[in-house]
């Protein structure tokens, strides 16, 4: 059985057994490895030795470099050493790109809403008088234009059909009749 | 005003990968302050030179680069004098003290083999694999810091595992006797 198992275990197998013990294998490799793990003591064996030391390479520490090495070598640099509250923040929004794009879509939708909400359409208000006022003036337009239509009537009527339309018709009727009668 | 808030803002964020990816390639605290110190001027000379967003990869190929020039350099003097866990006796001290002892000085001693481990792994090895399972960096960014193909680098860090799993094995062989 371990002859067997162990035959199981090629490069390309144990390449899979590695990437699963460091969590960078796909879904279906992680799939093969945890089944013939199940199957094979052998692989699980391996497959532990591997999680063993991936999960102590992931957790060393981080070794930190002493305050007054930096600050030594920022005094060489420009002589400052307090640190720019400001100009730390624009820099730590603009190192990150998603952060700083949603931040100025959250700005840009503000500047919308308050543009949009805080000036309401002007609704003016009139007095009575005015109102009234308003409505004379309305009522004396209004009876302008009806003088203006009812003397543009007469004049059609008396000048222009009259005069300018009916009777040269009435002309030009009886020199049609005479025409036809004495010819 | 805003050079040295870029400045300072780089520093703070990538002080302690510089250094410790130093000291991993040199296994010397004192050489690896050295070149942390080195990198931080350049970063400075440099910066108004290099894109702010890609600023991560740039200050990671200069301290590789800085660190291999250092070896090649030392290389007939070079010893390794100190370790990167020099500390660790005062370590398993404070430990000691814990509710698990047996349990937290196993973890000591396997965090000191791996750390050695690591050191004892070829350069072109120990680069791939400290930036990317210990700095958290992608294939694409390893690949650009240290100018291979991004094939070379999985193949690095995957032969970077074996072997590190082999110097552990050695290890424990040698613990039992």
């Amino acid at each position: 059985m371990l002859e067997k198992s162990s035959n199981k275990i090629d490069e390309k197998m144990l390449d899979k057994i590695i990437a699963v013990a460091y969590s960078d294998a796909g879904l279906y490799d992680r799939m093969v490895v945890w089944i013939k793990a199940r199957r094979y003591p052998e692989i699980k064996k391996l497959l532990d030795e591997y999680k063993l030391t991936a999960s102590a390479v992931h957790s060393l520490d981080e070794k930190t470099l002493s305050e007054s090495m930096v600050s030594s070598v920022k005094k060489r640099t420009n002589g400052k050493t307090k640190s720019d509250f400001i100009g730390s923040i624009i820099y730590s929004f603009a190192s990150k790109p998603l952060l700083s794009a949603s931040t100025a879509g959250i700005i840009i939708l503000a500047i919308v809403s308050v543009l949009l909400f805080s000036n309401p359409p002007l609704q003016q208000k009139y007095t009575k008088a005015e109102i009234e006022l308003a409505q004379r003036q309305l009522g004396e337009s209004l009876a302008i234009v009806n003088k203006v239509f009812q003397n543009t009537e007469i004049k059609i009527d008396i000048d222009v059909l009259a005069k300018h339309v009916s009777k040269p018709l009435n002309k030009g009727l009886i020199y049609l009749n005479d025409y036809l009668i004495g010819g | 005003m805003l050079q040295s808030s870029k400045f300072e803002y780089l520093i703070d964020q990538h002080k302690n990968k510089i250094f410790n990816y130093s000291l991993y390639m040199l296994r010397n605290h004192m050489d690896a302050e050295d070149i942390t110190q080195e990198v931080m001027v350049r970063i400075w000379q440099n910066i108004n030179k290099f894109n702010f967003l890609a600023a991560r990869s740039w200050i990671m190929r200069t301290t590789h680069n800085l660190c291999i020039d250092y070896l090649r350099r030392n290389k007939s003097q070079y010893q390794r004098e100190l370790s990167i866990d020099d500390n660790l006796s005062e370590r398993i001290e404070d430990k000691g003290n814990a509710v698990m002892p047996d349990e937290a000085l196993n973890q000591i001693l396997l965090n000191k083999n791996i750390s050695h481990a690591i050191e004892n792994l070829p350069e072109r090895l120990k680069s791939p694999f400290v930036l990317y399972e210990l700095q958290g960096f992608k294939y694409k960014e390893i690949s650009k810091i240290l100018d291979v193909t991004l094939n070379t680098v999985k193949v690095n860090i995957l032969r970077a595992r074996k072997q590190l799993q082999k110097e552990l094995k050695i290890y424990a062989r040698e613990e039992l006797k």
